[in-house]
C-alpha cells in the first residue's frame, strides 16, 4: 500500500502576547491509502491545528515554522496559493467540525456544492448540477433536494450534505474534523457508518479527528494520540487496545466507561494540561504523569519506533528495556 | 405511598404552543415536549433518564425542581405535592432539592469569587447563620468536592479555574445545603474524558457520603450504566423503555433501546461484526400524538402502531416497556 500523507516534524507555534505558544511540536504520521486514521486527543491538544496546518489554513499570528507535509510526493508547504488551489478539493478535502455553521444559509446547498464543483473542476453548470444530485444521493438525500437552504435540513442531513460536498472532486484524502461532535448518538452512528461505507466503496484515506476514543476505536485502522501539541503514540488500533504503551494512553483508556464491564472503576488524569506558551523542554505529560522521573522534567522524549508499526515518545520504555 | 419512595412523577404533561402562519393567518398547534410522564426514584437510587437531545429529558427535570410549571400532572416529592404548593413553601422544599446543570461555563457568575457564589444558597436558606459560620461551611464543601486546600480556590474567579473544577464548584453550590434529592443534567457533557471520570466518581462518592438520591440525565449510555441503577429510556417526551440498568443494557426490549444499546460507543473493538441497529428515519418533533412516537423510524412496525400510542406494560422484576411489538419481538429472538 502505498503513503498518501506523510507528516514529518511539523511544527507550528502561535504568536500572543506573552510568548510563543508551541500548539504543535515535532508531529510525524502518514497515512496510508484506503486507511483510516483516528487522531485523538482532548480540546486544546493540537488536532485541528494539525489538520489546519496539512491543509495550510493557518494565518497568523500562527505559523508552521517546522516540518513537511507530503501529499502523493508533493510538499504542500512548498505549495504556491495556484498550486494550493489545484490541490485543494480535488486531491484533499475537509469535513467540517460543525456542518450547521459550516453551510452558508443564504444559498442553497446545491449552490453551494456547485459552486466548489466549478471553481475546481473544468465542467459546465448542468454537469455540475447532475453531479450535485448523484453525490447528494450517495449520502442518502434525494438528489431533488439540491435547491433545499442548508434550514430545510435536519442536523444529521446536513452533516451528510457537508461529507457530500467534501467529495465533490473525488479527492484522494478527506480530513473529517470532529464531524459527528453535537449530533445525537443515533444520528451519529448513521454519519459514521455512511463516512466508512464511503472511504471502502472510493478507497478514500481519512483522517477522523475525535476526542471520542470509542468511536474512533470501532472503525479507524490505526489511531494516533495527541497530546499538548505532541503525538504520544502511534500505532494499529488493536494495538492500541491491547498494548497502550505511553501513561497518557493508558489513562485516557482507563477513563472511558466501558458498557460491557460496567464495574471497572473509571479514573480521572490527575492535574491538568500545561500551558503551551514558553513551555519549557520536557515531556508535557510529566506534570499529571504517575511514572515521571527526572528526565522526564529536562528532556523531550523521541517519537519513535518500538515495534513495527507502534511509536511512542516516551522514556519509561527505554528505561524498562536498558 | 411507599415510604421508601423519595420521588414519584404521575402522569406529567408538558405542551409548548408553536405558531405557524403568516401575521394575519396565525396557526397555533401543540409540540408535547414531554407527554404523560411516570416515574418513582427510590430513597438512596440513581435513575438515569436518557435519550437524543429533544426528548424531554431536560424539561422534566425543570418541571421535577419547579422551575418549569407543568400542563398536567403530578410530582410527588417526600409525600408533598408540589406542583399544588405556594411559592414560599416551594421555596423552602428546594432546600432538599438541588439541581447541577449541563454548561459550567455558563451557570457560574463570572463577576462573582467562588466563596460569593457557594455563599448564596445559605443567604438564601440559612439566614441565621453567623457570617463565619458560613465560611466554615463554604470551606467544608468545597474540600468535599476535593479541591483542597479550601483557602486556594475560594477567592478565585470562575474564568480563574478549569472547566473540571467549575464543575466541582457547582455540585459544590448543589450539595451546601445538604440536599435529600440532586438532578444532574448532563453534569459531564461539556468536559475533557480525563476529567469526565473523576466528576462520576466525585458524585458517587457524595451519593455514599451525604445518601443523596439521583436523577442523573444523560445522553450516553455508557456514563449511564457506570452511575445508575436503574434507567429510564426517553423518546419524543414519552418513557418507552424504564428498568434497571443489567436488564435494559443486557436484555432491552423497545427497537429504540436496541438501537442505542448497539451503537453504544464502548472499547469492544474485539467484538468484530457486531451488528448494529442504523435507521434511516429522522425525528419528527412536530408530528401529532397518535401512535406510537418511534413509528417514523421503527422497523418492526405494524398497523396498530400508528394508531394506538402504546401504554407502558411491566415485564417484570420492575422492567417495563411501551410498545406494541414487544411480545412478538421476543418470541422472534428467542
Amino acid at each position: 500500500m502505498s503513503t498518501v500523507l506523510s507528516v514529518e516534524n511539523l511544527s507550528t507555534f502561535f504568536k500572543t502576547d506573552k510568548g510563543i505558544a508551541k500548539a504543535v511540536e515535532n508531529v510525524s504520521f502518514s497515512v496510508d491509502e484506503g486507511e483510516m486514521l483516528g487522531l485523538i486527543g482532548e480540546s486544546g491538544c493540537g488536532k485541528t491545528t494539525v489538520a489546519q496546518s496539512i491543509l495550510r489554513l493557518i494565518e497568523y499570528p500562527g505559523k508552521v515554522v517546522a516540518g513537511s507535509v507530503y501529499l502523493n510526493g508533493k510538499n504542500l508547504l512548498k505549495a504556491t496559493d495556484s498550486d494550493l488551489t489545484g490541490l485543494r478539493w480535488r486531491e484533499i478535502s475537509v469535513i467540517p467540525q460543525s456542518a450547521m455553521n459550516a453551510l452558508n444559509p443564504v444559498y442553497t446547498v446545491g449552490d453551494q456544492i456547485i459552486e466548489a464543483i466549478l471553481l475546481h473542476d473544468n465542467v459546465n453548470k448542468k454537469e455540475a448540477v447532475e453531479r450535485t444530485k448523484k453525490l447528494l444521493e450517495l449520502v442518502g438525500i434525494d438528489g431533488e433536494r439540491w435547491k433545499s437552504y442548508p434550514h430545510e435540513f435536519s442536523g444529521g442531513m446536513k452533516q451528510r450534505v457537508a461529507i457530500a460536498m467534501a467529495l465533490a472532486c473525488n479527492p484522494k484524502l478527506v480530513i473529517s474534523d470532529e464531524s459527528t461532535t453535537g449530533l445525537d448518538v443515533l444520528t451519529q452512528a448513521q454519519v459514521i457508518s455512511l463516512i466508512k461505507n464511503l472511504q471502502k466503496k472510493m478507497n478514500l484515506s481519512v483522517i477522523l479527528i475525535s476526542h471520542d476514543l470509542p468511536m474512533v476505536t470501532s472503525i479507524c485502522d490505526r489511531i494516533a494520540i495527541m497530546y499538548a501539541g505532541n503525538l504520544v503514540e502511534w500505532a494499529s488500533t488493536e494495538e492500541i487496545l491491547k498494548n497502550a504503551e505511553h501513561p497518557y494512553s493508558k489513562a485516557l483508556l482507563n477513563a472511558t466507561p466501558d458498557l460491557s464491564n460496567p464495574e471497572r472503576e473509571v479514573t480521572s488524569i490527575p492535574g491538568s494540561v500545561p500551558n503551551l506558551v514558553n513551555i519549557p523542554t520536557c515531556c508535557r505529560f510529566h506534570t499529571r504523569c504517575p511514572y515521571a522521573f527526572d528526565r522526564c522534567r529536562q528532556e523531550t522524549p523521541e517519537f519513535k519506533e518500538i515495534k513495527p508499526g507502534h511509536y511512542v515518545a516516551c522514556f519509561l520504555e527505554e528505561e524498562q528495556n536498558g | 405511598m411507599d415510604n421508601s419512595v423519595l420521588l414519584k412523577v404521575n402522569l406529567l404533561k408538558k405542551t409548548f404552543v408553536k405558531k405557524t402562519g403568516t401575521l394575519l393567518k396565525r396557526k397555533k398547534t401543540d409540540v408535547f415536549a414531554v407527554n404523560n410522564v411516570n416515574f418513582e426514584i427510590r430513597k438512596g437510587e440513581i435513575l438515569g433518564i436518557i435519550g437524543e437531545s429533544g426528548c424531554g429529558k431536560t424539561t422534566t427535570a425543570r418541571m421535577v425542581m419547579r422551575l418549569m410549571k407543568e400542563t398536567s400532572g403530578e410530582v410527588w416529592f417526600d409525600g408533598v405535592d408540589l406542583c399544588n404548593l405556594k411559592e414560599s413553601e416551594t421555596n423552602k422544599i428546594r432546600k432538599k432539592m438541588q439541581m447541577i446543570f449541563q454548561d459550567p461555563y455558563d451557570t457560574l457568575n463570572p463577576g462573582m469569587r467562588v466563596v460569593d457564589i457557594l455563599m448564596e444558597p445559605l443567604n438564601a436558606h440559612e439566614k441565621n447563620l453567623e457570617y463565619q459560620e458560613k465560611v466554615k461551611l463554604v470551606k467544608e464543601a468545597i474540600e468535599s468536592i476535593e479541591l483542597k486546600p479550601a483557602e486556594d480556590y475560594m477567592y478565585r474567579y470562575p474564568h480563574q479555574l478549569s472547566g473540571g473544577q467549575r464543575q466541582r464548584i457547582a455540585i459544590a453550590r448543589a450539595v451546601i445545603l445538604k440536599p435529600s434529592f440532586i438532578a444532574a443534567d448532563e453534569p459531564t457533557s461539556m468536559l475533557d474524558v480525563s476529567v469526565r471520570a473523576g466528576i462520576l466518581n466525585l458524585l458517587l462518592e457524595l451519593r455514599k457520603k451525604m445518601g443523596l438520591t439521583m436523577m442523573f440525565i444523560t445522553h450516553d449510555l455508557s456514563t449511564a450504566s457506570y452511575m445508575c441503577d436503574r434507567i429510564a429510556v426517553m423518546y419524543q417526551g414519552r418513557i418507552v423503555e424504564i428498568g434497571p440498568t443489567q436488564k435494559i443494557i443486557h436484555a432491552p426490549s423497545h427497537p429504540y433501546t436496541k438501537a442505542l444499546v448497539s451503537v453504544v460507543k464502548d472499547l469492544n473493538y474485539f467484538i468484530k461484526n457486531r451488528e448494529r441497529l442504523i435507521f434511516d428515519g429522522e425525528v419528527d418533533a412536530t408530528r401529532e400524538a397518535v401512535g406510537c412516537p418511534f413509528v417514523t423510524r421503527c422497523p418492526h412496525q405494524e398497523s396498530v402502531c400508528h394508531s394506538k400510542s402504546p401504554k407502558i406494560e411491566s415485564l417484570g422484576n420492575s422492567h417495563e416497556v411501551a410498545c406494541h411489538c414487544h411480545e412478538d419481538l421476543l418470541e422472534r429472538t428467542s
